[in-house]
Formats: structure tokens, sequence, C-alpha cells
């Protein structure tokens, strides 16, 4: 059976949490606070050394597959999870576990950035999205209750390399002149050449299928340079997930992204054209390595009238996004109105103008 | 909020600055390369040629050059001034005192250039002339074939003509369709930003600063083109 590793406090025994705002690890019953590397010791001579065990005839041939059972180590109940859940919290007793082996040996993670911003920052960020906003329903806005927030550990591949790129483009040249009968407008064609090198680091891509690309490429960028090394105890409290869509599968998306930054750089360097067209993009890839992160990311749901929608927030800059929906009468009416005033405005200066 | 007047404002002053070349494009009929008549008699005889084109459909042209013209001369002139399929050129060449024409294939059984001719050279000044002119055009085409008497009645038109003219249907027309396209687009950009959710263009936010080097590079001439368009005329500035 799968293990889990569970962070206690020492003091009463309560399961610790990973606090975003004191970066430490918290016991929210007596409130201590441990340094991350300081549990992991103390926890590590005393390891629960109860496992329990489900019995061989409790799940039919192949009804297990894509999910793991686990046992809590406080309350001894049964946490059914799917083959990528890394982090959950016991839906007995609450407490935070992390399901060691899907972040051991060729799957750990090699960083990690810890969460920022915490729970209420994110339903401040969701309350203020909807505050900007126009023409969203009043009916959503009134009736919308969050169903669910969660902090997830979103995993991430890291694409760095040097990009070797080479671009063909189309530019014209127009002058124009005139003499006494006749206006000249002369286009020249030129077939333009450029190449060049050009590094990336750590460009990332959703390595989850849970997550949708799209949300999850919304609430970049993160800001690597505060990012740690992978520690299980990171993820209490939170919920995390392993990878399921694999490096070499994301690569693809990387490239496509790279490839199109390699075309614009390159097109920024043809200067003294009137107009440029007809680019063609070739890359080769130099230095290329990939790293392994887990991103964090509060995720909201809600739904309305039968539809569900997710918003994302960036658990360390606190960007915030998602799709709202938009009252289309509204829309309609306020643009024939607003029409309205502008027609009346050309109409008046039309009049002041003599075009009346 | 003050990005949206900004916006709004900038768009409104485009579509105005348009609406002015637009206008200043379809309203010239009457090329006076001699300086025979005044900016007020220009005017009003763009207005009559406006007139006959709202009423009729028919863009009617005339050019009183001192230069020495041909057939090409005028077609010149038409094709540059409008797209309209149906009308006509007709241009004084006080150099050498002929008279050429340019009318379109649609238009030719609409005019009567002898009539129009006699009606122009009936006049003593370059004005009355013209007026005539376009009163025979204007009687044609209402008529339509129909033999016209003409008397000095025909001649001279009334100030109130001249202002009835402008088409501010037209120009009322315009300006609610402007409008509303114009609403339409700030609220739809406005309704757009409910959409926060897109897939990222590229990585250059990623981009290892100072890394980008050019290793190789050319610029290639392929060929040119020369066009060339005869040139409108310095109109009347008097």
């Amino acid at each position: 059976m799968p293990t889990i590793a569970e962070q206690k406090c020492p003091c009463c025994g309560g399961g610790v949490q990973f606090d975003a705002g004191v970066q430490k690890l918290k016991c929210p019953y007596c409130e201590t606070e441990f340094e991350i590397n300081q549990l992991n010791q103390e926890t590590a001579d005393n390891v629960d050394s109860i496992n329990w065990s489900a019995q061989d005839n409790q799940w039919s041939s192949g009804e297990t597959d894509g999910m793991n059972v686990y046992s809590c180590q406080s309350c001894g109940g049964e946490i059914i999870a799917d083959s990528t859940t890394g982090a959950s919290k016991c839906p007995y007793c609450d407490n935070p576990v992390v399901m060691k082996g899907q972040f051991s040996g060729a799957l750990r993670p090699d960083l990690v950035i810890p969460f920022k911003l915490n729970k209420k920052a994110a339903k401040e960020a969701l309350k203020k999205h909807l505050a900007d906003k126009k023409f969203v329903p009043k009916a959503f806005l009134d009736n919308n209750r969050i169903e669910e927030i969660k902090g997830v550990y979103v995993p991430h591949w890291l694409f760095t390399c040097d990009a070797i790129g080479n671009a063909n483009f189309k530019a014209t040249q127009v002058k124009t002149w005139s003499d006494n009968n006749y206006n000249y407008k002369e286009t020249s064609y030129y077939d333009v050449y450029r190449s060049g090198n050009i590094g990336f680091d750590n460009v990332p891509v959703d390595g989850s299928t849970k997550m949708p690309d799209d949300l999850m490429e919304s609430v970049e960028p993160f800001d690597l340079s505060q990012a740690v090394d992978f520690n299980t105890a990171y993820l209490a409290g939170y919920l995390a997930d392993k990878y399921d869509v694999t490096a070499e599968e994301s690569m693809n998306r990387a490239n496509e992204r790279i490839r199109t930054s390699v075309g614009d750089a390159l097109v920024e360097t043809v200067k003294g054209y009137d107009s440029i067209d007809s680019r063609v993009v070739n890359m080769n890839i130099a230095n290329g390595f990939y790293k392994y992160a887990l991103y964090p990311v509060w995720i909201l749901n809600t739904s309305w009238n039968g539809e569900k929608f997710t918003f994302a927030m960036n658990g360390q800059t606190g960007k915030f996004v998602g799709n709202l929906p938009t009252d289309k009468k509204a829309v309609v009416k306020a643009s024939l109105l607003l029409g309205a005033g502008i027609s009346a405005v050309l109409c008046g200066l039309s009049f002041l103008l003599g075009w009346l | 909020m003050i990005k949206k007047l900004l916006t709004i404002f900038l768009i409104t002053a485009i579509c105005i600055c348009s609406s002015i070349s637009v206008s200043a494009y379809t309203e010239q009929y009457v090329f006076d390369y001699e300086n025979a008549l005044s900016y007020d008699e220009v005017q009003e005889l763009e207005s009559t040629a406006e007139q006959i084109e709202n009423e009729y459909g028919y863009c009617v042209m005339f050019c009183i050059t001192d230069e020495e013209t041909d057939e090409n001369y005028a077609q010149n002139i038409y094709d540059t001034y409008t797209d309209n399929e149906n009308g006509m050129v007709f241009v004084h060449d006080t150099e050498s005192e002929s008279y050429h024409y340019y009318v379109t294939e649609p238009a030719k059984s609409r005019f009567d250039l002898t009539k129009m001719q006699d009606a122009y050279d009936s006049n003593n000044s370059y004005f009355g002339g013209i007026e005539y002119f376009y009163t025979v055009v204007e009687n044609s085409l209402s008529y339509d074939d129909t033999e016209i008497e003409y008397t000095d009645t025909d001649v001279y038109t009334t100030g109130d003509e001249t202002d009835s003219s402008k088409s501010p249907v037209k120009t009322i027309i315009l300006c609610i369709v402007v409008g509303m396209a114009m609403g339409f687009i700030i609220i739809f950009a406005i309704a757009s930003k409910n959409k926060s959710v897109r897939m990222q263009k590229n990585a250059t936010v990623y981009t290892r600063p100072g890394s980008f080097v050019v290793t190789g590079s050319y610029d290639n001439f392929l060929y040119k083109n020369l066009d060339k368009t005869p040139k409108p005329k310095q109109e009347n500035k008097n």
C-alpha cells in the first residue's frame, strides 16, 4: 500500500500546515511555528509506526485502476486519491497529508515556489476581479457563491535552452515624388534574411492535464528566483499533483513559444522598410535541458446557470484571471445608447462645420 | 475611466477627419486651372454638380484649363476624382479654344454634348456658361431625352437651391452609421475584458537578458514597381 507523510506538531500532535504569511510550518491548533527543516528532523525521529492496510478483497480487479488508497496516520481513515495526487487532506480529520511516493526518486521536483499569498488574499482578489468588470450579469454577482477554494501546487516543466534561429522576410520600401503633371510611387521589394542566437530560461509548460493550459499560462509569469529546493513540507495544507504530461510531451508547446519569440526578436532587427511580411522562421535548439517544478496557484470554482466558472490566482504574485459571463442584452443596449450619443455629437459637429 | 474617455475622443476625432477627407474627394466636380472663377462661384457650381449626382446618380465634371489637352486628359481627370461609372467630363482648353469630352460608356446615351456645348458657349461669362451647362445637364437627365427650351430663368439658380444641395440626409446617415459602429466597437472592447484566460503567444518574458546576438544578415534587392498617376492641378485660390 502507498504510504503518506504527515507533518505533526511535536507540541500537541496536531497536523501542521505551511503558512504562506510567515513562510514556515505552523500548527493551526497551538500556533507553534517551525522552520521547514527543523520539523523534518524532529518528525524523522518520531515517525508514526502505525500503518493501516486495506483488505485484499475490498476492491475488485481493475476497480482501483487510476487511483491510490492511503491510510491516514492520524485517524486511520481511508484516503482515496487518483494516481497523480501528491498532497491532499484527510476527508475525516482534515489533516494535511503528502503522498510520499509521488515525489520521490525520478518524480521528485527540482524546485518549488512556496505560496506567498493565502486563501484570504485569493478571496479579496476575486472580489476585486468581479468589481472591475462591466456587463457581468447582476444575477451572477448577487447569487454566485464560491463553491471551492483550493491552493494547488501545479507541476510545470521548465525548459532552458539557447535558440538558434534564422528568418526570411519580404520587405518593401516606398518612395513618392511628383512633378508638374504626375505623382510617382516607387515600391522596391527586398529579400531580407536574419539569423541570431537567443537564450531562454525556464519557459514553463503545464505538466498536469487536470489544469487547463490556458488558465495556467494566463497566471504567468512566476518569479523563479524565489523558488527553493523541493521539500514536502511546503506541500502541507495544500493540494499537489505529480505531473501526468511528460517533459517530452510538453516540449512542443515550449518550442512553439520560443519559436515565436525568436521570430519577434529577429524581425525587430529589420529596419528601414515600410512593410515587412511573409515571415518564415527556422529554429534549432542547443544546450537544452528541463527541470521539474511545482508552481503555487489558487483555484476558485463557482457555478452559475449550470455552467462552471474557474478562476485562478498566481499564489506568488497575486495575478488573478478567470472568464466571466457577459450579459449580452446589456451589451447591445449599451452599444445602442453609446452609438446614439456619438451619432448626436457627430451630427452636432457636422452642423457646426456647415455640412448640414 | 480617463483612458476610456480619451479613446472615445480619439476615435471621434479620427472619424471626423476621415469624413472630411471623404467629403473633399467626392465633392470635386469643377476644376478651374485658369483661375477664371471666384471661390464662391466654384462652390456654387460644386453644389449644383453634387446635387445632380445625388439626385440622378451621374457625376458631371467641368474643367477649364490653359494647357493643350485631349480626350485622354479628360478621362484621366474623371478616373482620378470619381469611381462613379455614370458620368462625364467636359474640358474647355482655353489655349487652343477647343473642347474635349470623356463620357463613361453607360452614360453615353444620356448626354447631348452639342446642346451642352452650345449652352456653355451661349453665355459671355465662364460662370454663367458653366451654370447654364449644368442646367442643360440636369434638364436632360430629368426629362430623359425630351426637347428642352432654354430660357434665361433656367440659367440662374437661386441661393435657396444652392443650400438644399448639401445633402443633409446623407450626412446624418453617415453620422448615425459611424456613431453606431463606434458605439459597438467601444462596448465590445470593454465587454471583451471579461475574458482574461488565454494562451501566451510567446516566451519573450523568459528571454535571458542580453543573450540576443545577430549572427548573420543580408538585404537583397529584388525588383521595383513604379506607379504614375496624373496629378490633380491646384484649385483656384480666389
